[in-house]
């Protein structure tokens, strides 16, 4: 009896992760999760089957890209991010996918859920499965975890990209197969957004700030940021500053009572869009949506849809195209051969990536590139492109 | 050298002295039933005084608007507790209650438009779950602690499956009009929230059902003897919790908008939290609704506050932690093995 509820149950897994699977977009490449033991791998969607067989699995959806052209295709890319359940995330695996289709060669996602162990063992599959073939851009699972992903690949000769941290002391040119490091700049564009926040409420007046997670790299870095635009702006005034932990109910929960406290406030500096859009539903409950100026950071879709609106005054786009997509690109030439990481100057290997601020003006542009189309166009083959500057060795 | 009060013991007979430990007993426990009520007029004076917003009817709809999920949360969530189990899914149920629903109704990413029928539907489905949860606990004999986990880990991913990474944005007007409309300045979100704890309320404290529940909390063999169906009790119970988180998720959906798994994250241990504080007991048996929602009413306040008082943040989460103790130190029940019980 027991046996048949699950049996049963997990028939009903498996018809839905198909109903899932098939609703997959044609060209994209399969995602696959490398589990800790590394014999399982599942499928955001659900779909569990061992590593080897659903990788040699003959898959309508994978590889795709790589029948576009010949001269990549014995390459395979490994996307290693966090979850798929993060637009942002999601917006790196696309990116890198993008890359990985403009070479021609084929991309599998590996998400590790920001588990360390999870992550290094993915990729030492990925080795085990491909060979010298592997390539890889990770979006490591912790700034500490880097040291070790460099590490692996160097011993085992595969090219890696690594984006956005960086352990203290890793330097690609102390490893020829680290390509390079390409990071986004948290501190400029914090000061960028918090000085757009100050300029549209005319440079004076009373502002809160909404902070990330307390001890967060991306939370400190942009409260530093924001203190560091105050000092141009004298006669702005912060009355509160507490940390929401990136969540939009707790920033909602603040902002209404900031609202019954603070009657003059003019502006709300958020670190990330998910609480600016918690600070505007509270705005929009007492009709001062628009009235009372919030910016926000990262670029989600629902963000860029309040700027658009003029709910919010400015977003920044992180673009998980441009640093996954150019990381994937660097790792994958110097795999093909058309890069030399050990030929290029130590500090080009160490790159803050552009990110475009969202307005009023360029929100529909953004929101069809990133979001209607998810493809901004860009030109993989030219890794100029993506820099914005270079890291302070 | 033996104290007074030793003397004064040996000098009873062993029927005395038991009838002076039950005494005592009561007498603690009268203290301590109006402990939370103390305390919570204790905060609302310290936060009068401190804060002279405290008391602004701006305010006061601002706490009751706050108190609306966690005293959802914690309708059914009070009958888990009663029972002396916990319902670790809520927060998924939550989250997928409430990424569903986006996605049911008028949204940014399809053309669903369901409106109370999909509100509705995920109701039902919440329900269902909770009775799963419930089921697999008595039939498979799993605690509930682990079964209620796996469940809510299965809802987060089903939550996340809805919207695949882009949290569905809400453009249905019937969720403005919940969120925003008003009577007598009473959000109807708030009056939603209030009349779904009564209903839970009544039902706990007026009928058979409720009574079977606290039965099965005090002590289960002796509520079985009695001819109480303790399963079916059991997978009733987690059905409601189930219900209501669902009910919670939607109304989170209706205040914030965005349908994503998120939704739920960190909205169960305040709660229970607030009924322990309100005078539960985490092995069952004891409180009920009334100290549920005293329990719920100190917590908001206390958020409230030290929103008001405008803390550093990092000083924030201490005071937070070191009142809740103090509150749970000053409310909780000691003598549960005591010779009266």
């Amino acid at each position: 009896m027991k046996k048949r509820i699950i049996a049963t149950l997990m028939a009903a897994t498996l018809a839905v992760s198909m109903l899932a699977g098939c609703s997959n977009k044609g060209d994209a490449p399969k995602e696959t999760t490398a589990a800790p033991a590394g014999d399982e791998t599942q499928a955001p969607d659900g779909t569990t089957a061992a590593a080897g067989d659903e990788t040699q699995a003959p898959d309508g959806t994978t590889a795709a890209a790589a029948d576009n052209t010949g001269a990549g295709s014995e390459y395979h890319l490994a996307i290693c991010i966090h979850s798929l359940d993060n637009e942002y995330w999601a917006q790196e695996a696309e990116g890198a996918k993008l890359a990985a289709a403009a070479y021609g060669v084929s991309a599998d996602v590996l998400t590790c859920d920001s588990d360390d162990n999870k992550q290094l063992q993915g990729i030492k599959d990925y080795i085990a499965q491909y060979g010298d073939k592997a390539i890889f851009v990770v979006d490591p699972s912790s700034t500490a975890n880097t040291a070790n992903i460099a590490d692996v690949c160097e011993e085992s000769g595969n090219y890696v990209a690594i984006l956005a941290h960086r352990a203290d002391g890793l330097y690609p040119k102390d490893f020829p197969h680290f390509v390079a490091s390409l990071m986004l700049d948290d501190i400029a564009i914090g000061k960028a957004t918090a000085k757009a926040l100050f300029d549209s409420i005319g440079g004076e007046g009373q502002v809160v700030e909404l902070q990330g997670l307390l001890g967060d790299d991306s939370a400190s870095n942009r409260h530093k940021a924001f203190e560091e635009a105050l000092k141009d702006y004298p006669n702005i005034e912060v009355v509160d500053s507490q940390t929401a932990s990136w969540s939009q109910a707790d920033a909602m929960t603040l902002t209404e009572g900031w609202l019954v406290k603070y009657p003059d406030l003019k502006g709300i500096y958020s670190a990330n869009d998910t609480m600016a859009l918690g600070a505007v539903e509270a705005l929009k409950n007492k009709n001062l949506n628009g009235q009372i100026k919030v910016s926000g950071c990262d670029g989600i879709e629902a963000a860029l849809n309040a700027v658009k609106d003029g709910d919010m005054v400015i977003t920044n786009a992180n673009d998980g195209y441009m640093i996954a997509g150019y990381g994937a690109s660097y790792a994958i030439q110097a795999a093909m051969g058309k890069l030399d990481p050990t030929a290029l100057p130590d500090g080009e290997r160490l790159i803050f990536c552009k990110t475009t601020l969202v307005t009023e003006e360029n929100a529909d542009d953004i929101i069809n590139k990133f979001i209607t189309t998810k493809n901004p166009g860009y030109d993989y083959n030219d890794l100029s492109f993506c820099v914005d500057k270079y890291q302070e060795n | 050298m033996k104290n007074k009060w030793e003397d004064s013991l040996s000098a009873l007979s062993v029927g005395q002295q038991f009838a002076q430990k039950v005494k005592d007993d009561a007498r603690k426990d009268k203290i301590r039933r109006y402990a939370p009520l103390i305390l919570l007029i204790v905060m609302t004076i310290i936060g009068a005084i401190s804060q002279k917003n405290f008391f602004s009817w701006g305010n006061i709809v601002n706490i009751m608007y706050q108190m609306s999920i966690p005293l959802v949360i914690s309708t059914g969530l009070m009958y888990v507790l009663l029972l002396g189990s916990i319902d670790l899914s809520i927060e998924g149920v939550m989250g997928f209650a409430g990424s569903f629903v986006a996605f049911l109704v008028i949204n940014n990413s399809n053309d669903n438009d369901f409106g109370l029928l999909g509100i509705l539907l995920v109701v039902l489905i919440s329900t269902a779950v909770g009775a799963l949860t419930g089921f697999l606990h008595v039939r498979a004999r799993i605690a509930t602690f682990i079964v209620s986990y796996a469940m809510g880990c299965i809802m987060t991913g089903a939550a996340v499956l809805v919207y695949r990474g882009t949290p569905i944005q809400v453009k249905d007007e019937l969720f403005n009009v919940l969120s925003q409309g008003m009577l007598l300045g009473i959000p109807y979100l708030t009056l939603i929230a209030f009349a779904i704890f009564i209903i839970g309320a009544l039902i706990l404290n007026y009928t058979a059902f409720g009574r079977a529940v606290y039965a099965i909390g005090d002590n289960e063999t002796a509520a079985a003897s009695t001819g109480i169906n303790i399963g079916l009790t059991k997978i009733k119970v987690f059905a409601l919790c189930g219900c209501t988180a669902g009910l919670a998720g939607i109304l989170q959906c209706i205040r914030l908008k965005l349908g994503q798994a998120s939704l739920g994250t960190n909205q169960m241990f305040p709660v229970v939290t607030a009924i322990v504080i309100g005078g539960g007991s985490l092995s069952g048996g004891k409180g009920g609704a009334l100290s549920a929602f005293v329990g719920v009413l100190i917590y908001t306040e206390l958020v409230n506050w030290l929103t008001l008082m405008g803390v550093d943040p990092y000083v924030r989460k201490v005071i937070q932690g070191v009142i809740i103790i103090i509150a749970v130190t000053l409310t909780i029940s000691r003598s549960r093995k005591t010779i009266s019980k």
